[in-house]
């Protein structure tokens, strides 16, 4: 059921044995696992069903290098459902290398192996509404066309896709099942500004929450779980510090560091030899869902070769450039102000505007408006229209000509890290200051990885960049947004981790944390799959200690 | 129970036609079918006309029989004829107590969601047949009958859950519903009805009292749907919003006076356009989950909703 805080403020405390801080992928994921149980839950939310500006400006915060890292209001939505109302989705499983500590990434490895994810995987897969859980192309369909024909390298494979949900914002999709479920309360408009220990600081006792109009309450529970988001169940953490004074989980100064995103961008030219058919668009399986191959480097290769995971499409060349010479692409450029925000941002180059290129877009669009139109019809028809949205622009290309959209793996770096910033928001929570960084590994994960495809592509056709321009694409739109890695990291280790392999926060008892700040590495996939996934495997914990341990 | 006489009340309907014939295979039973049209027999059983809502039809037919069942549809209403039917039955039982199975629907349980056994009450509160089905529901435990409760009741040769949603498959006019089909789709496949009350009749032995029938656990009609399309071929399945949804509610009204003129001119239900009624609508966003612990007590091996749905996409593109 939901209920209205305004309500709630001046009816006291609130109890539950289970206490979620969030409605996003995590927390509903989380959630929806207790419906119809006996387990009470109580569900915080800060925002309401729809974005409420109030609200949202609580994210609002500082970042060191405004060039390398969006704003801490952007690629966060706090509302019911969480990101997942603006998520792309993408669905792609973490691969089996992403678990395993590697010599040459440093920092890496997770206490568990993939097998202990993957039967939590397939039914993340539902819930994302991805269909079944397939990833090998020959299992989504059969045929499923091949990306180049007769492209058969050592190095580079085709046969991984990765799948697209509708995408399913979690809000409107599960509001529903949740209203039903008489054992569960989400509470609208109930902002969590502490974590409150007990005196012996090694249990959680309350969770402070205040509402934009100043009321303050208590929610008590036997346990707790931070789904908050990547960047925000850190900065609860470091907020929370009566007991402990660098925050909670932070004995070892680890929350908040080795912060991620993906590596990504858009770089060189792909040549296929003409006699060779090219599909690098969409298939759609038999569920109807969306499927695409892309390049990806096969375990055994990343190791001989030392970097880390990564991932490639063929692609269309840089929007902002009118030198691509195609309507449909300049088009998107004039139509860059419609565009939200998180997927408008590689429209707008740091470049000035320039009239000649502003020009040269036009007569772009002018050369084919047939194409054009074609175009706004199908994004109109397959995309607004369509309950599942056809995911990306894909440009057809007669001269099999195309550039490489790429995400790749960036290495854990305890120095890339957010903190708390002294400016405060207005329930008087210290803001968050981002930090973001890259390192050396990063920029040879992606310049080695060009060179094996450059090598790999050279039997269908060739593949040509500037081996000395790889800093600047893989920076040239910052960090990639959306994707919170790593700030409350797991480990086996409390020196070096924050929460153990059950997500528990080291030394807090009945303190957990779920969502992408948990990852330890960052893998070439988008994280929401794996956050559903790994809600659901800390679900089956939760469900387990509390049968165990009804007291706890 | 053995060399017993069984009379099947509605004979003529989807389950009855099953049972009757499943009932005549049986060594040690004498199989009587009834329904209201005449020649609705079949071979291996006797077959009488009679209306199941008239005392005077049914009482000698009761009085000659071991057991009976009633699959009667009727019609809703105070005094439609499933109400009136169960009257009939209820005064048969007092008069002349003997084994009677009755085959109700989930319906009787109303507008009510979550976990729904046995002892959940009847509210009867979606329409006319929900009335109708609580009330004789009510009035037929009250006299000791058995109650079958079944969800949806699927099969190859079914039209209403099958066939129908079928024909929408194949026309792409249903498929993925999102949120609106979340509904637990509460499946029981009519050969799974049929063994129950032959397991209530002459095996597990008469036991009064409501069973609810649903065999396919937390499978929502999206689940369903993508399934059955899947085995139809009508792929790739489509997604479908809440404004395509709309359009189908506002559509339902001028598609049943289609439907109805349809009828009139002799048109085959199987041919005439589909509509998905609001009530329809409405139930594939039901959270309703059909708890059926007494029937599994009876030992039937439900059927595999896939092999089912294999085998239904298979008869009816055969007969297509």
């Amino acid at each position: 059921m939901f209920v209205d805080v305004a309500n709630l403020a001046d009816s006291g405390d609130l109890n539950a044995d289970v206490c979620i801080v969030g409605a996003g992928a995590a927390g509903l994921a989380l959630a929806l696992e207790y419906c119809g149980s006996n387990t009470s839950v109580i569900v915080l939310e800060s925002g309401q069903f729809k974005l409420d500006k109030a609200a949202q400006s609580l994210y609002a915060g500082h970042v060191v290098d405004e060039a390398l890292h969006s704003p801490t209001d952007r690629y966060r939505q706090r509302q019911f459902g969480g990101s997942t109302s603006t998520w792309g989705g993408r669905c792609v499983p973490f691969d089996p290398i992403d678990f395993e500590a590697r010599d040459y990434i440093p920092h890496s490895g997770w206490p568990f192996g993939m097998e202990a994810l993957s039967p939590h995987y397939a039914r993340a897969n539902r819930i994302c509404e991805a269909g079944e859980y397939a990833y090998r192309a020959a299992d989504c369909r059969d045929p499923f066309p091949e990306m180049i024909a007769g492209f058969d390298a050592a190095d580079v494979i085709t046969e991984w896709v990765e799948r697209f949900s509708c995408p399913t914002d979690f809000g409107k999709r599960y509001a529903r099942r949740l209203e039903l479920a008489d054992n569960i309360t989400v509470v609208l408009g109930a902002n969590v500004t502490g974590i409150m220990l007990r005196a012996n600081g090694i249990a959680t006792d309350a969770l402070r929450v205040q509402t934009l109009e100043g009321a303050q309450f208590l929610v008590r529970a036997s346990v707790f779980v931070l789904a908050a988001g990547g960047l925000e169940n850190a900065r609860i953490m470091l907020a929370s510090n009566d007991v402990h004074e660098h925050g909670v989980g932070n004995a070892n100064d680890s929350v908040g560091r080795y912060y991620m995103c993906h590596l990504a961008g858009t770089m060189g030219e792909v040549t296929i030899d003409s006699d060779r058919h090219v599909h690098h668009g969409y298939v759609i399986t038999n569920e109807g869902i969306y499927c695409r191959r892309r390049f990806s480097l096969p375990a055994d290769v990343q190791r001989e070769h030392r970097v880390g995971n990564f991932v490639a499409r063929l692609h269309h060349p840089r929007i902002t450039d009118p030198a691509h010479r195609n309507s449909i692409l300049s088009l998107l450029y004039f139509g860059r102000w419609f565009i939200p925000y998180e997927y408008a941002r590689r429209l707008f180059d740091p470049a000035p505007l320039r009239l000649a290129d502003l020009s040269r877009h036009l007569m772009n669009v002018l050369s084919d408006p047939f194409m054009a139109v074609r175009f706004s019809w199908h994004l109109a028809r397959d995309r607004g229209l369509s309950e599942r949205k056809f995911p990306s622009v894909v440009i057809p290309s007669k001269a099999n000509r195309f550039s490489l959209d790429f995400h790749a793996e960036q290495v854990p770096n305890p120095d890339s890290r957010v903190t708390l910033s002294a400016d405060k928001d207005r329930l008087g929570m210290r803001r968050l200051s981002v930090d973001w960084r890259y390192t050396d590994e990063d920029i040879a994960t992606v310049a080695r990885s060009f060179s094996l495809l450059a090598k790999n592509l050279s039997s269908v056709g060739s593949l040509s960049y500037d081996p000395e321009a790889v800093e600047l694409e893989m920076t040239r739109y910052g960090a990639f947004g959306g994707h919170h890695i790593g700030t409350t990291r797991m480990g086996s280790d409390p020196k070096t981790s924050v929460v153990d392999s059950d997500c528990r926060v080291h030394g807090v008892q009945n303190l957990y944390v779920a969502g992408s700040s948990v990852f330890p590495t960052s893998s070439q996939a988008n994280p929401t799959l794996t956050i559903v996934a790994l809600a659901l495997r800390l679900a089956d914990h939760l469900k387990n200690r509390l049968a165990l341990d009804p007291a706890s | 129970m053995s060399g017993q006489r069984i009379l099947v009340l509605g004979s003529e309907g989807y389950v009855g036609s099953r049972l009757v014939r499943r009932l005549a295979a049986l060594d040690d039973v004498s199989a009587v079918g009834s329904g209201r049209s005449a020649g609705g027999g079949g071979p291996g059983y006797d077959y009488v006309r009679c209306d199941a809502a008239r005392l005077q039809a049914v009482e000698p037919l009761w009085r000659e029989a071991d057991a009976v069942v009633s699959c009667v549809r009727g019609s809703n209403g105070p005094n439609g004829s499933i109400v009136r039917n169960a009257r009939v039955l209820a005064h048969c039982l007092g008069q002349w107590p003997k084994p009677l199975v009755y085959l109700s629907s989930m319906a009787a349980y109303g507008d009510v969601e979550g976990e729904i056994d046995e002892m959940s009450p009847l509210k009867g509160d979606l329409g006319g047949y929900s009335r109708a089905k609580a009330q004789a529901d009510r009035l037929l435990e009250a006299e000791g009958a058995a109650v079958l409760r079944p969800g949806i009741i699927y099969g190859s040769d079914g039209w209403e859950w099958s066939g129908r949603f079928a024909r929408l498959l194949v026309s792409h006019r249903l498929g993925d519903l999102g949120a609106a089909g979340d509904g637990f789709c509460n499946l029981i496949h009519v050969d799974d009805v049929v063994s129950a009350v032959v397991k209530l009749l002459l095996e597990a032995g008469h036991h009064a009292g409501p069973y609810n029938l649903a065999s396919s656990g937390r499978m929502t009609w999206n689940e369903y749907f993508v399934a059955f399309a899947i085995a139809l071929g009508a792929v790739p399945v489509r997604r479908f919003g809440s404004r395509r949804l709309a359009l189908e509610f506002f559509a339902a009204y001028p598609l049943k006076v289609a439907d109805a003129l349809a009828g009139c001119f002799g048109v085959d239900k199987e041919r005439r356009l589909n509509r998905l009624s609001p009530n329809l609508i409405r139930l594939f966003g039901q959270r309703l989950l059909l708890v059926s612990n007494r029937a599994d007590g009876l030992g039937v091996a439900w059927t595999d909703v896939g092999d089912a749905l294999a085998a239904s996409a298979a008869a009816l593109q055969s007969g297509r």
